[in-house]
């Protein structure tokens, strides 16, 4: 609607209850103002066979929206976050004021918080060359600004350090990205949260996990789990995805406290086996980050490679997991659509690999053996509806519906260590019309900053055991 | 007592400019009101407002023109941002009602 008033064109929003702050949150991050031309009516009004009568009654509501209405404030703003001062009579107490303050500002997510100083966000910020007031766009529904500077701030709110900057970075810029698609993301009903799979060398030198317990949590490995919450914070306190008003996820859920940040098993994957960036056109040895959302994870039991059999059962197993929960993936159907992540540990794709499976082999097997029969398509009215135009371009009248366009598209990311005994299928959830990768800046003085990492965290021992 | 200045993680925002607003129109008569749904699978009960709407408006305004929900995109998937507001203005609405998805 926001598209519709800036061509000179009024418009009036009927708005369902709950969603009022959303709607103004669309219309700001257009650059127009929170006071929006809506009027919101109860839930029960939009339920099927109901009472219309407030409909009727503010029908001169609708017609001074598009006649009379006014926004309320006039003049350009620019408003600029200022510090808040904290005092307490020992440090415990200041903490306790910090977390009570933040929660009372909706700037928290229940755990607890470290303080963003000035010196903690300035160490931070020795993770980039890029100037701190560098501007990264608008993070959605709320369209307030996102900076270099607020990302070091949430990374300092939740124990960051510099040389988690660069990913963050990173995963920010792919986020905003128009065909991320993180307005849906932020705002659906779906209780959605992004991916985020790290390919590269850095993985290992900022101990960001990609084995036991990849997922988290892992007290050696936190990169992931901080770096993760840090963009929770920003998707919330810039982004404005508070629950019930600027985002409608029904659910929520634990992955949304620290999203999912991973690391690739690159020593993991077998001779032949492409990691994901470069099977994503990148450089092997480039740092990557891809980004993708998940609404729904899915453990796969006795995973396992030992024999023909056994692998084919497995993969059977994947399949009948992954056809079973399609969800949104054939209204978000394209070319490039992916339908989620199977995540198979070494174990695994070893045997898989020994056995002459290669990764695209895997692929064409689930890809085809995940397909949705017509019947049961046919069945689901609401799903069918929504696919049967998009899906017509790929599929002939009558045929099983395929989760993606293509065999290549079903991602396979190696993670989860050396067992076997259990794959993940983390299945799409709305945004993201495609992944996306991008390259990771790292900053100059990258070696210093690995170097104090290590006195820090003794991380050289931690990366001693690893294989 | 021990003092802490923590920053305000909220980031700055930069809006309100009304004048992105479209001027209102100085009345509804003899004007063409375009209806967009914004929600899928025409859900919401989008057939029983979107009517009810144009009954209250044709009664109060006689000769007012309404283009229903189905004469453009709908939904947040059939949308294009980009273009629906070109698509609007290329029908000759004069006004527009959306809902009810939001």
């Amino acid at each position: 609607m926001a598209r519709i008033e800036k061509k000179g064109i009024p418009t009036f929003s009927i708005t369902r209850k709950g969603f009022k702050s959303a709607v103004s949150f669309g219309f700001q991050a257009m650059g127009l103002g929170l006071d929006v031309p809506q009027h919101e009516y109860p839930l029960e009004m939009f339920l099927p066979g109901s009472d219309l009568t407030p409909l009727e009654q503010s029908i001169d509501d609708i017609i001074n929206g598009l006649t009379k209405w006014k926004p309320g404030t006039e003049g350009r703003i620019r408003c600029v976050p200022t510090k808040v001062a904290i005092e307490g009579n020992d440090y415990l107490e200041t903490i306790t004021r910090l977390n009570n303050t933040f929660l009372k500002n909706k700037w928290g997510d229940g755990l607890p918080i470290l303080p963003a100083t000035e010196g903690q966000v300035r160490w931070i910020l020795t993770g980039t060359d890029s100037p701190k007031d560098i501007i990264l766009g608008k993070i959605p529904p709320a369209g307030r600004v996102a900076t270099i500077e607020s990302l070091a701030v949430s990374l300092a709110m939740t124990g960051g350090r510099p040389e988690y900057l660069p990913i963050l970075v990173a995963t920010v810029k792919v986020f905003l990205n128009p065909l991320f698609g993180a307005v849906t993301l932020q705002t659906t009903t779906s209780s959605v949260y992004p991916v985020v799979i790290v390919n590269g060398p850095i993985g290992r030198q900022i101990r960001l996990n990609s084995g036991y317990g990849c997922l988290g949590p892992d007290p050696a490995h936190p990169a992931g789990a901080i770096i993760g919450r840090a963009l929770r914070l920003i998707q919330q306190n810039i982004g404005g995805a508070i629950p019930g008003s600027g985002t409608m996820a029904i659910y929520g859920g634990p992955a949304r406290f620290t999203n999912i940040v991973f690391a690739e098993d690159e020593r993991g994957l077998p001779a032949g086996w492409e990691i994901l960036s470069a099977e994503r056109g990148f450089s092997s040895v480039d740092n990557i980050v891809t980004l993708y959302s998940a609404a729904t994870t899915s453990n796969v039991n006795a995973a396992r490679s030992s024999t023909e059999k056994v692998l084919l059962e497995t993969l059977n197993r994947f399949a009948r997991i992954m056809a079973g929960n399609y969800g949104n993936i054939f209204g978000d159907f394209n070319d490039n659509s992916a339908p989620g992540i199977v995540l198979m540990p070494r174990g695994i794709v070893q045997g898989l690999a020994s056995l002459g499976w290669s990764k695209e082999r895997v692929k064409a097997y689930l890809w085809e053996n995940s397909k949705v029969p017509y019947e049961v398509i046919k069945s689901d009215s609401v799903v069918f509806a929504t696919g049967q135009e998009i899906l017509k371009s790929y599929v002939k009248e009558g045929e099983a519906w395929p989760l993606a366009s293509e065999p290549k598209n079903i991602m396979i990311v190696v993670a989860g260590g050396e067992q076997s005994g259990h794959g993940y299928w983390l299945r799409y959830g709305p945004g993201p019309k495609t992944p996306i990768s991008a390259e990771i800046q790292l900053p100059k003085n990258w070696a210093t900053l690995l170097k104090e990492a290590e006195e820090d965290l003794d991380t050289a021992q931690i990366n001693r055991k690893e294989p | 007592m021990i003092k802490i200045e923590v920053y305000d993680p909220s980031g700055f925002s930069e809006s309100m400019e009304p004048s992105y607003y479209a001027p209102r129109l100085p009345d509804l008569k003899g004007k063409t009101i375009g209806e967009i749904s914004n929600g899928e699978h025409g859900g919401w009960e989008i057939d029983r407002t979107f009517p009810l709407i144009r009954q209250l408006l044709k009664k109060r305004f006689s000769n007012i023109k309404i283009i229903p929900y189905t004469e453009f995109p709908s939904g947040v998937k059939g949308i294009d941002v980009d273009n629906i507001g070109d698509i609007v203005a290329a029908s000759g609405c004069d006004a527009v009602i959306g809902g009810n998805a939001g």
